[in-house]
């Protein structure tokens, strides 16, 4: 074996809040609640941003698979970090690149000064990537053709697998947006094969100023969102419902406090709350670094501590809301018919309570989601996200930030971190607005 | 009140001090790593640093708790005497000077970007179930699915290094401001329509469903005149809390504004000092940032109770 498994901390958290999701799934699978989350599947839109939000998972998930190397090959040197996708571009990362090159392009982006017998010529040098497809003497069309039906093949075989897969179930139940669950489907295993074939020979989405494979960066940056948001949203839950709840269910005193602690936070400017701690966190970690022994260590703890502040300080609006609706609950007729019973308060709490402000939480969970991920940009541009070697969205966009003043403009690297980002950022919310229409018919 | 603020002072204190150390500070303000004692004690008695945190033992009566860090350094924010910054200037001085650009900034941006963000909310309930609506909201969801850092890039791009019709960055006093202002607030305006104009839907839905709504309809009033004379009357009370949410976002965005177009306002100001580790402005900056926020919880309660007659000040 030349790989070991390896568990980063963030992988940890994720793979137990997957294993927690399951689990609450698996076992409110009959409840009316549940029920209701999934006739959103009967929508189209909700259906389509539901499966792209599952790649996206899928993707962080297959990230989070860490390895290191025992024995190094001709991809990974010894000691490094691997994860599952790094495996799967091996081909992509051992061709790194000099500097700027086009999307799809054979030469790089600049020209080099090259002499020859004597005279300085300006060239375009040839690709890493593409020496050894030009060097060959397969024709491009041919190559681009061979491609082309190494894609269809693949796509069409998959599709045909899954389709058979859904045929029972299809017929069982006809309620689904089936049509657009194949469409979808076809849609996101053609963009899979396209990347597992192309990009070995290709850098499709270009490469940045210092060589890295653009896509190769989008998609790791994947990761670094995903559990941003979703660790989180872990630690923000526990907060934001216990101090909720318990606030406007006791009243009074326990209220007051309550009140008071997310008023004071509330008060600080959220970002500068966040740019204060992490700052403070910073320099911790920077005079403590022989707690963490590797580079990716440490920009995990930070990806950790930063989770952990925007946690703890966006609480607060969810905690409100939540007080709010248990105040109205609680004067309903139910909760006191069950006081009155002599009904031990947590029970209460949890029976009758929680159930009915359930459908709020799911809500501003999913949207809080999509706004870390937003956030995640600012934070890292203002200088206070993620470690500048963890890769996301947010340090490409710092990176690039100066292309677009180049001539000939560099927008490729850009363009990728904000689309990649925005179509996240859109299936989330597309979703949460099917989600909210089913949930909350009230405030829709 | 006051306890909130005094509570915002002891949490930042604690995440500045308890941390980072007056050593440490003096520190990274001295710069090299090969610094004696001798120079750290010095920078910390000449920056008034050398303080314990927050009792001293060596001093007499009611000195004990004034000769403190916690005592000079965060409670004489209170009377607005902000001290100097690590790197030596006045930072009282440095705000009165950085206000105004701020101000110049953030206000036009709210004012403008309240009346579009209702006017576009109005006219979705105005067409409210028909195509345009659907198609409105649409554009909603996508307006908000984009990064604000989009925005500003994309603009800056297009319309101050394409067609030049602006200058990309920078600042001229007093009205000469106003060519540099447009762009930035045209940018934080179209970047807030997405979030507020559907925030301000649900609420005019809301006070569009409700029976004086069905009774106006009912007397033969045009739909105009149900539109602007009930319900956006009646809108404008949940209005006014959300401005005040509104309020510390508006820090957020100028942050981020005045950064990339180069206008020393206090954003990048603040910007500027986290990227010194200057932990004094950053102090002084959530300070100032909380007092605002107090102020605008305060000017909500006084504005509901002229608003709303029912609504007493308790």
């Amino acid at each position: 074996m030349s790989y070991q498994p390896y568990f980063l901390l963030t992988d940890i958290i994720y793979f137990f809040l997957l294993f927690i999701c399951i689990i609450i799934i698996w076992r409110c699978r009959q409840t009316r609640f549940f029920q209701q989350i999934k006739s959103t599947l009967y929508s189209r839109k909700a259906l389509c941003a539901l499966m792209i939000i599952f790649a996206y998972l899928t993707v962080a998930t297959l990230d989070s698979i860490h390895f290191t190397v025992v024995k190094s090959n001709q991809y990974f040197s010894k000691g490094r970090v691997i994860s599952v996708l790094d495996i799967l571009f091996e081909k992509t990362q051992a061709k790194h690149e000099k500097t700027y090159s086009k999307p799809l392009a054979s030469h790089l982006f600049t020209a080099e000064k090259v002499m020859k017998n004597g005279i300085v010529t300006w060239v375009y040098p040839t690709l890493n990537i593409s020496q050894a497809r030009l060097k060959s003497s397969v024709s491009t069309t041919d190559f681009i053709l061979r491609k082309i039906c190494m894609t269809l093949g693949c796509t069409l075989s998959l599709f045909l697998l899954v389709y058979l897969l859904t045929f029972n179930l299809r017929k069982q139940k006809p309620y689904y947006a089936w049509r657009t669950f194949y469409i979808t489907t076809i849609i996101l295993l053609m963009f899979a094969s396209i990347i597992i074939f192309t990009s070995s020979d290709y850098h499709l989405l270009g490469t940045d100023k210092v060589g890295n494979d653009i896509l190769y960066v989008s998609l790791k940056s994947v990761r670094t969102a995903v559990l941003l948001g979703s660790i989180t949203m872990l630690i923000m839950l526990p907060f934001a419902i216990f101090f909720g709840m318990g606030a406007g269910y006791w009243g009074g005193k326990i209220d007051d406090m309550i009140q008071f602690v997310y008023t004071t936070l509330s008060a600080i400017p959220s970002v500068l709350l966040i740019i204060a701690s992490v700052l403070a966190l910073q320099v911790f970690i920077e005079r403590h670094d022989t707690f963490f022994s590797t580079m990716i260590m440490r920009a995990d703890i930070r990806l950790f501590v930063l989770c952990l502040i925007l946690g703890l300080t966006s609480w607060t609006s969810l905690c409100r809301v939540i007080r709010a609706e248990t105040l109205k609950l609680r004067e309903l007729e139910y909760v006191q018919a069950a006081k009155v019973m002599g009904t031990p308060n947590l029970k209460i709490l949890f029976r009758h309570i929680f159930p009915n402000v359930l459908h709020i939480i799911l809500i501003t969970v999913i949207l809080d989601f999509s706004m870390i991920i937003l956030a995640e940009a600012v934070l890292t541009y203002v200088g206070v996200g993620v470690d500048p070697t963890t890769y996301s969205w947010g340090n490409m966009i710092d990176a690039a930030r100066m292309e677009l003043a180049r001539t000939p403009v560099v927008w490729w690297p850009l363009f990728s971190a904000f689309s990649f980002m925005f179509i996240l950022v859109l299936a989330i919310n597309i979703y949460v607005d099917v989600l909210r229409d089913k949930l909350d018919p009230r405030n829709s | 009140m006051i306890p909130i603020l005094v509570m915002v002072n002891v949490i930042t204190f604690v995440l500045f001090f308890s941390i980072n150390s007056p050593d440490d500070i003096a520190r990274a303000q001295l710069g090299n790593k090969h610094i004696s004692m001798q120079q750290i004690t010095d920078w910390k008695i000449t920056h008034g640093y050398n303080l314990p945190l927050f009792y001293n033992v060596k001093e007499q009566g009611i000195e004990r708790v004034v000769q403190t860090l916690f005592f000079q350094k965060t409670l004489k924010l209170f009377i607005f005497d902000f001290g100097v910054s690590d790197a030596g200037r006045p930072i009282g001085q440095d705000i009165s000077h950085r206000m105004w650009p701020s101000f110049i900034l953030a206000l036009p941006s709210l004012i403008i970007g309240l009346l579009v963000n209702i006017s576009f909310a109005l006219l979705l309930i105005y067409f409210r179930q028909t195509y345009l609506e659907t198609t409105g909201l649409i554009i909603c969801i996508i307006l908000m699915s984009i990064s604000p850092l989009f925005y500003i890039i994309s603009g800056q791009y297009l319309i101050a290094k394409t067609f030049q019709l602006l200058p990309i960055s920078g600042y001229e006093p007093n009205f000469a401001a106003w060519r540099y202002i447009l762009l930035p607030v045209i940018i934080g305006v179209i970047s807030g329509i997405g979030m507020g104009g559907r925030w301000y839907r649900t609420i005019f839905l809301e006070e569009a469903n409700k029976d004086y709504v069905k009774t106006a309809r009912a007397k033969g009033l045009s739909e105009l005149k149900i539109l602007f004379g009930h319900i956006l009357k009646n809108g404008m009370l949940p209005i006014l809390t959300g401005v005040v949410i509104l309020i510390p976002s508006l820090f957020l965005g100028s942050l981020l504004l005045e950064s990339f177009f180069g206008i020393p306002g206090l954003g990048s100001y603040t910007i500027d000092a986290i990227n010194q580790q200057d932990f004094s402005i950053v102090r002084v900056m959530v300070f100032l940032g909380a007092l605002l926020y107090v102020i605008g919880l305060l000017l909500t309660d006084i504005s509901y109770s002229i608003a709303d007659p029912r609504i007493r000040l308790s």
